[in-house]
């Protein structure tokens, strides 16, 4: 095995990783290499004292603080989240969806209003004998109390 | 932990409990200063709650918190950084490791154990920001290499190279402690 092997067929070792063959390559590379030897040594050296260096402890009243720090409104982020949004406007999208529809078919089922047309309405109503309305308004000579009664009558 | 990714706060609190001690003492390794760790455990909670709706466990929660603390661990430290190239001043008072004849006296076991972090601490800050994260989530968190990688973004080799480095650097700085321990521990006043 050569030196610049021994690292990565130390890290394999400590994790259990290393195959058999390899493990013995490792070992016998140790005997005769100082340098490596040191090395792995640092290796079991270090981790035992990290291993053992006392944990530092959150403060007391760490965990109350950190949930009077939370920020309860969203962040950006949070508002600009297009899958939240989507699944928020989803009922608010179908009722217009649904006011667009019945809105657009009501719309397309009125004809436009004009005047000749009101006209046509009131003279088709009173040759139907359902009101006598507004053909009073061009008769030569009807009476005050005709014009009168017309236009109180006259339904809007 | 899916309830609070759907917004419990009371679920998250449960989280902050279960976790706090792993991260204040994570960020105390990585940065030394327990002040500065412990404001940077607690941006960590706030930035993790921001964020868990975007959490998909396609890692492990512990990784992904682990992963949120590093980002704001380094952060911390860039702005360390810049705030003593700003002031003149030089990081190697700050980092230099302590001699066996520099541990200060402790008497009681808590205070030992005080002294006896406070050195290691001292000696991780001398390591750059990469080599000391990886050992530190190896050896003092107990990560393995593939919850390393992940955290840190990089190959398993990457992590293992830089653990193995780390170490070689470590050897020397805390070799005093190795042998005060030896000792009968740390110095006891009598």
């Amino acid at each position: 095995m050569r030196c610049d092997e021994v690292e990565h067929a130390v890290m394999q070792r400590v994790t259990g990783e290393l195959a058999t063959a390899e493990s013995q390559r490792l070992t016998a590379h140790l005997e005769t290499c100082v340098s490596c030897r040191e090395a792995v040594e640092s290796q079991l050296v270090v981790s035992t004292v990290l291993a053992n260096r006392p944990r530092a402890t959150a403060p007391l009243g760490f965990e109350t603080r950190v949930m009077a720090n939370l920020d309860r409104s969203p962040g950006w982020l949070e508002v600009i989240n297009w899958q939240r949004w989507t699944v928020r406007l989803a009922p608010v999208t179908g009722i217009l969806l649904v006011v667009a529809v019945v809105g657009l078919g009501s719309v397309e089922s009125a004809e436009p209003l004009e005047f000749a047309d009101l006209v046509t309405g009131w003279v088709g109503e009173e040759e139907d004998g359902r009101a006598t309305t507004f053909s009073v308004l061009w008769q030569e000579d009807v009476t005050d109390d005709l014009l009168l009664e017309a236009v109180l009558t006259a339904v809007p | 932990m899916l309830e609070a990714t759907s917004g419990s706060v009371a679920a998250f609190e449960a989280l902050v409990r279960q976790y706090q001690v792993r991260i204040v003492n994570y960020a105390t390794a990585i940065l030394k200063n327990t002040a500065e760790a412990e404001d940077v455990a607690q941006e960590t909670f706030v930035r993790a709650y921001r964020a868990l709706h975007r959490f998909r466990g396609e890692s492990s929660f512990k990784t992904w918190l682990y992963t949120i603390a590093t980002n704001t661990a380094r952060s911390a430290l860039d702005r360390r950084s810049r705030h003593h190239r700003m002031e003149g001043g030089s990081l190697d008072d700050e980092t230099r490791s302590r001699g066996a004849d520099e541990l200060p006296a402790a008497t009681t076991d808590a205070e030992i154990a005080l002294v006896l972090r406070q050195s290691i601490d001292h000696a991780l800050a001398t390591l750059s920001g990469d080599l000391r994260v990886a050992v530190v989530l190896r050896d003092v968190e107990g990560l393995d290499y593939k919850e390393i990688a992940t955290v840190t973004g990089v190959p398993i080799g990457t992590v293992e190279s830089r653990i193995f480095r780390a170490r070689r650097r470590l050897r020397r700085l805390l070799e005093p402690l190795v042998v005060a321990r030896s000792h009968s521990g740390l110095r006891r006043t009598p």
